[in-house]
Parts: C-alpha cells; structure tokens; sequence
C-alpha cells in the first residue's frame, strides 16, 4: 500500500496546491459563481425594470427577487463546509460565530436605537448589520487563516 | 501535542499536499498538524497512523512525555 501511495503522492510532490484543496475550490466556485451571478443579474433586472415609487402590491415580490439566488449562494456556503476538511471546518465556523456575534450586536443596537431613541433605522440598519457580519467574519477567517 | 508527522513524511519523500491529497485534507492541515498549531481528530489521527504504517502512539507525544 505505502509503495501505491509512495507512486501517487511523488506525482503531485511539487505542486502547491493539492489536489484537495482544488477539488473543494473548484466544487464551491461552481456552486457559488452561479449564485453570485445570479444575484447581480436579478437585482440589476428589479432596478432597471420596477419603479417602486409607482408600483402596486407587486413591488414587495420583485423585491424579494434577489433573495431566490441568495439562498442558493447560502446552499453553496453550507455544501462547502461540507466539504472542506476538519481543520478548515473548525476555523470556518469559529469565523462564522464571530460574524454572527458581531452581527447580533449590531442588530441589537440598532434595535435599541429605533425603540428606544426613535431613531429611523428602516433604510441603512439591516445593510450596517449586514455589512459588520460578514466583515467581521472576514477578518476573523483571515485571522484564522494566518495561524496556519 | 507532538507529533514526528513532518520526520515521517520527509523520510518518505512526500510533500505536504501530496500527505493531504492521501489523508484527504487540504496542505494548510498538514503544515498546521506538522507545527503543532492543529491537533487533529481520533480519525484523522488513525488515518495518519495507518497511512505512515506505524502505531498511533509513535507518531503522536503528549506534551508532558
């Protein structure tokens, strides 16, 4: 078995990339370049094509339009921490709580500010708590990252 | 945790991506398992153990040995 192996492993000795992590990058971007995609080309078309000031009842689905490839973006991320290895789904997921973290107190300051403070939140508040989740998941996946 | 995963793989020649491509995980696992900054699972450790063919204990040293 170690001399099939010995054979199979010297192919790839001085590549960078194993063939592991190309697998698992290939499988993503082909699940998730889609969804990306996707979600441009939908919110472009409900940009372009509604005009929300004068639309009826109607204007609440177009809205919600783009959602449709987000979802899939959102079975692409879950399929690939399927696939990634323990080490990769351990520093993923540890990033991921931290966006959560940093999401929810947004979301909770928000919160208190358009209660409490009456202060208008409807227009900016979900993209500040969108944009702080997914950035403080970056920073802690890169983080993360630089430990290896 | 120590471990001789780094020994074992140079003496057989394999590069780091080559061990992740036979363990089935990425070469950032490898070179974290080989610098003690990732202990890896009971399986992971198993399959390490089998795929070098030695005993899990003499390749895996707890801190304290």
């Amino acid at each position: 078995m170690e001399r099939d192996l010995y054979v199979d492993v010297m192919r790839s000795t001085t590549e960078e990339t194993s063939q592991f992590d190309r697998s698992v990058r290939d499988a993503y971007l082909r699940e998730f370049g889609p969804a990306l995609a996707g979600y441009i080309v939908t919110l472009s078309a409900v940009l372009v094509f509604v005009d929300f000031e004068t639309a009826g009842w109607w204007k609440y689905p177009a809205a919600l339009i783009p959602v449709i490839p987000c979802l899939w973006g959102v079975r692409a991320v879950a399929r690939h921490i399927g696939r990634i290895d323990e080490m990769q789904r351990d520093r993923l997921l540890s990033a991921l709580g931290v966006g959560f973290g940093a999401a929810m107190a947004a979301a909770i300051t928000l919160g208190l500010l358009g209660t409490m403070a009456t202060l208008d939140t409807t227009r900016w508040g979900p993209w500040v708590i969108y944009g702080l989740g997914m950035g403080s998941w970056g920073i802690a996946g890169m983080r993360n990252s630089a430990w290896q | 945790m120590n471990n001789r995963v780094r020994e074992l793989r140079s003496l057989r020649g394999w590069s780091q991506s080559a061990l992740g491509d036979a363990l089935g995980v990425s070469r950032q696992t490898v070179n974290a398992i080989e610098n003690g900054r990732y202990d890896p699972s009971l399986p992971l450790a198993f399959t390490i153990a089998k795929t070098f063919d030695e005993p899990i204990e003499a390749i895996f040293i707890p801190d304290d040995e």
